[in-house]
């Protein structure tokens, strides 16, 4: 590198450090120059692909929740009754006493975005499409559990046959996932359909150009739409356009400059000052699923110890982590799922508290000892370190540090990696991990049975407890919502009893708003926005 | 042109020259600063306190705090014994099997020298980044599989640079004279050859460690590189760029310390050059 070119790159650095003032001063608003009718939408992550039936991204669920209709419908928090499930593209059906057969009776006045008529052999088209294995489904034939068939009764009834009783197969089908697709234009662009989805929802899907925008548009004849939507007939808006802002640090600044409307995942400090401003909302949406946290592997020593994995547990302080990192605006979680899933119970303090003179007290009893005097204790010479695999997503380095420094104030050391995340499935596969962080959202309990039952894969804390899988096991079977939720409080004291994982905090989603923007609500999944209600002002 | 310079000389050229000043007293107060860490810093760099996050500059915090508290002062100069050991040590790693590679083809020449220069050519056809990328997604991230692959990176370029050094005395007088009493080739190598690369060598050298630096604060800002909490530079960058706007210090201290070092070996380095009276191809 010559003088030269050291002197330049000096006056470009300060070229762009003053330029940075000027973007601040001056407000640059594109947005205005649209017509009132477009919304613009910051997405957070450029999805590898955005078939709902194919791929599992909640980001590509974002736009297209508007753009297909589901057979049911899911109600959410300030709806009355929440948590129900209401008719969609089905106006009724019935589910045989056994739970195997479920019967939907179809409207009959639904057409796709190409014209094409709704009705009985498109919902078989499209649920033969997800369970083939050419599919590669990775998420929508995981919602439709142990499905074995679908029968056409009549042009417009249609039953699901089912080989064991599956009581989340209505939440799974209230999904944008399992959203109906036009047979017509599956046929048509076969592996190419993700650029040409064609539903019958409120919006149409006009066009997708990979890590740049997607845009959809107002479908003028839309009027099936479910009692969820605040009324009757098209949306309000024209046309909505999403972008992508993956650096978390840059949507703040976004959003301020009027490149969008409404921006996700805002980092909770930029939140705090965009509340001081009243060109801005946030509105925080809590996300059911798992809380964040970070699995402990109970087969590797010395998590092989539940006194140890207990010490951990009562050595973290949650409120610390939440109030430092994400600015209190997530609560603390207490077990494996965050308060906004069905089925969801706090932890009682005798299970969860932050008590570091009963973790030390743990972790005498088990044997381990500071005799060397180096601040980390070690039973049998083997010093008691933990190896932390993380990943970028979720805060979590900077958890991990607050972590790290409560653990070792009762003598244990977290020694840290940051992988990518297939390289993070790898070592899960492996198990070469004290702690792996697991953080998937899903508005039915039933979630808690692939990453917890000891037969599943994903089960990374490795643990193979009767009494849990009995529980997991028999909860899917239950369609009495009462009796599920008792079944699930107790699983979900089990996971805690064998201190299966550090809870951290409830995932809340930050989405900043402009002030302009006018009902916008989230549906039960907590990610998906329901732009049909959207106005601007 | 003599094989041995006159250090003296070299000396009397380097002192009326700004850019050696400059560069020279920079580099001495990084690293006196890093050196002195214990006495300069009153806080450990790993404490967190995170009640006191993001404290701007003040007395206590000269530099103020991050999001988890820490001071960053205590975190730059502590953090600058890791920025600093690994980019001398890529350093090393780059220049000496480089320079042995270059001197080995050159000397030898024929079969040897075209094997080893079309490997070269292979390793010179990636971007340096992207080949230390590489290199470090075989090894797994960490500090030292960074340092490792920043210096493999490095290395073919040393190695086409002194190959062509040595070709250049390849065929001189006194080589050939040497060959004709009878000197073995390795006395050749070393006491006839190296010295009159040596020159290069060093110039290059002082330009490699600043692009190490900025490669292993490139890889560790990625997230490949030093792991948290470790208070390495590019490491710093990461953490503290979300938070920008609330907390810019965390952001400017790392990136003025790498760039401010960058620019002192750079200036050593064109100073050094130019006394040396080298034409380097940049």
């Amino acid at each position: 590198m010559s003088l030269r070119i050291t002197w330049k790159l000096i006056l470009l650095l300060a070229g762009v450090w003053i330029a940075g003032f000027f973007g601040r001063v001056v407000d640059v608003t594109p947005v205005s120059a649209q017509p009132e009718t477009t919304l613009f939408y910051g997405l957070t992550l450029s999805p590898s692909g955005i078939d709902p039936h194919v791929n599992a991204s909640a980001e590509l669920g974002i736009p297209l929740r508007s753009v297909y209709d589901t057979l049911v419908y899911r109600t959410n928090a300030p709806e009355e009754p929440a948590q129900q499930f209401v008719p969609g593209l089905a106006e009724s059906w019935e589910i045989s006493p056994d739970g195997l057969t479920y019967v939907f009776h179809l409207r009959r006045d639904v057409k796709f975005h190409d014209g094409s008529p709704f009705d009985a052999a498109a919902v078989k088209a499209n649920l033969e499409r997800i369970v083939d294995p050419a599919t590669k489904s990775q998420k929508a034939v995981f919602l439709l559990g142990p499905f074995q068939s679908v029968e056409v009764r009549d042009t417009h009834t249609v039953a699901i046959h089912l080989s064991a009783p599956y009581a989340p197969l209505l939440d799974g089908l209230s999904q944008v996932y399992l959203g109906m697709a036009s047979p017509q234009a599956l046929a048509q662009w076969g592996v190419d359909y993700q650029f040409h989805q064609v539903g019958t929802g409120p919006f149409r899907f006009e066009e997708y150009v990979p890590n740049d925008h997607l845009t959809i548009v107002r479908n003028e004849k839309y009027a099936w739409g479910p009692r969820i939507h605040d009324h009757p007939g098209p949306a309000y808006l024209e046309r909505v356009v999403f972008r992508f802002f993956t650096d978390p640090a840059g949507r703040a600044v976004a959003l301020q400059a009027g490149d969008v409307h409404v921006m996700g995942e805002i980092p909770p400090l930029d939140a705090k000052r965009l509340q001081q401003d009243p060109r801005f909302r946030i509105i925080p949406v809590p996300i059911p699923g798992q809380s964040l946290g970070l699995i402990l592997n109970t087969q590797r020593p010395p998590l092989d110890d539940v006194r140890v994995r207990r010490a951990l547990l009562f050595a973290t302080d949650r409120e610390e982590i939440v109030q430092a990192i994400f600015g209190g605006f997530s609560p603390a979680a207490t077990g494996p799922l965050s308060s906004a899933t069905f089925g969801h119970v706090a932890m009682p303090d005798t299970l969860v508290r932050f008590d570091p003179p009963e973790a030390v007290r743990l972790l005498e009893e088990a044997g381990y000892m500071d005799r060397d005097g180096d601040g980390v204790r070690e039973r049998d010479g083997q010093p008691l370190r933990l190896d932390g695999v993380l990943m970028t997503w979720g805060s979590l380095p900077e958890v991990a540090q607050l972590l790290q420094s409560q653990w070792r104030a009762i003598g244990v050391q977290l020694d840290l990696r940051t992988l990518t995340y297939p390289a993070a499935l790898e070592v899960a596969r492996t198990g070469e991990y004290h702690l792996i962080p697991q953080n998937y959202s899903g508005s039915d309990p039933d979630l808690l049975y692939p990453y917890y039952h000891s037969s599943s894969t994903f089960n990374w804390s490795r643990a193979s407890d009767a009494v849990l899988d009995e529980l997991l096991g028999r909860a899917r079977q239950l369609s009495d919502p009462a009796a599920r939720a008792a079944l699930y409080a107790q699983a979900q004291e089990r996971i805690m009893e064998l201190v299966l994982l550090i809870p951290i905090r409830d995932p809340v989603n930050l989405n900043g708003v402009s002030a302009r923007v006018q009902g916008l609500r989230f549906d039960a999944q907590g990610w998906f926005p329901i732009l049909h209600d959207v106005r601007l002002q | 042109m003599t094989p041995l310079r006159c250090w003296p000389r070299v000396w009397c050229v380097l002192r009326t020259d700004l850019r050696f000043w400059a560069g020279g007293s920079l580099i001495c107060l990084i690293l006196f600063a890093v050196a002195a860490a214990p006495l300069l810093t009153r806080h450990d760099p790993l404490a967190t306190a995170p009640a006191s996050q993001f404290q701007p500059p003040s007395f206590d915090h000269p530099i103020g705090t991050d999001l988890l508290g820490r001071d960053v002062w205590s975190r730059l100069v502590w953090g600058g014994r890791l920025s600093l050991i690994a980019g001398a040590v890529a350093t090393l790693l780059a220049v000496l099997p480089g320079s042995l590679v270059g001197l080995l083809a050159g000397y030898l020449g024929g079969k040897v020298d075209a094997v080893l220069m079309r490997l070269v050519d292979m390793a010179l056809a990636f971007p340096t980044l992207l080949l230390a990328l590489t290199i470090v997604s075989t090894l797994g991230s960490g500090l030292t599989s960074a340092t490792l692959a920043v210096g493999c990176a490095g290395m073919p370029r040393f190695a086409r640079i002194v190959r062509g050094a040595t070709l250049g005395v390849r065929y001189a007088p006194f080589i050939e004279a040497a060959h004709t009493i009878g000197c073995p080739p390795s006395r050749i190598l070393w006491r006839h050859m190296a010295p009159f690369v040596a020159d290069s060598i060093i110039v290059l050298g002082a330009l490699e460690l600043g692009y190490a630096l900025l490669n292993i604060g490139a890889l560790s800002f990625l997230g490949l590189g030093a792991q948290p909490p470790a208070p390495e530079w590019g490491l710093m960058l990461t953490e503290g760029r979300t938070y920008l706007s609330v907390a810019p210090w965390i952001t400017a201290a790392p990136g003025c310390a790498i760039t401010l070092t960058v620019l002192a070996v750079n200036l050593l380095g064109d100073a050094l050059r130019d006394a040396l009276g080298l034409q380097m191809r940049d």
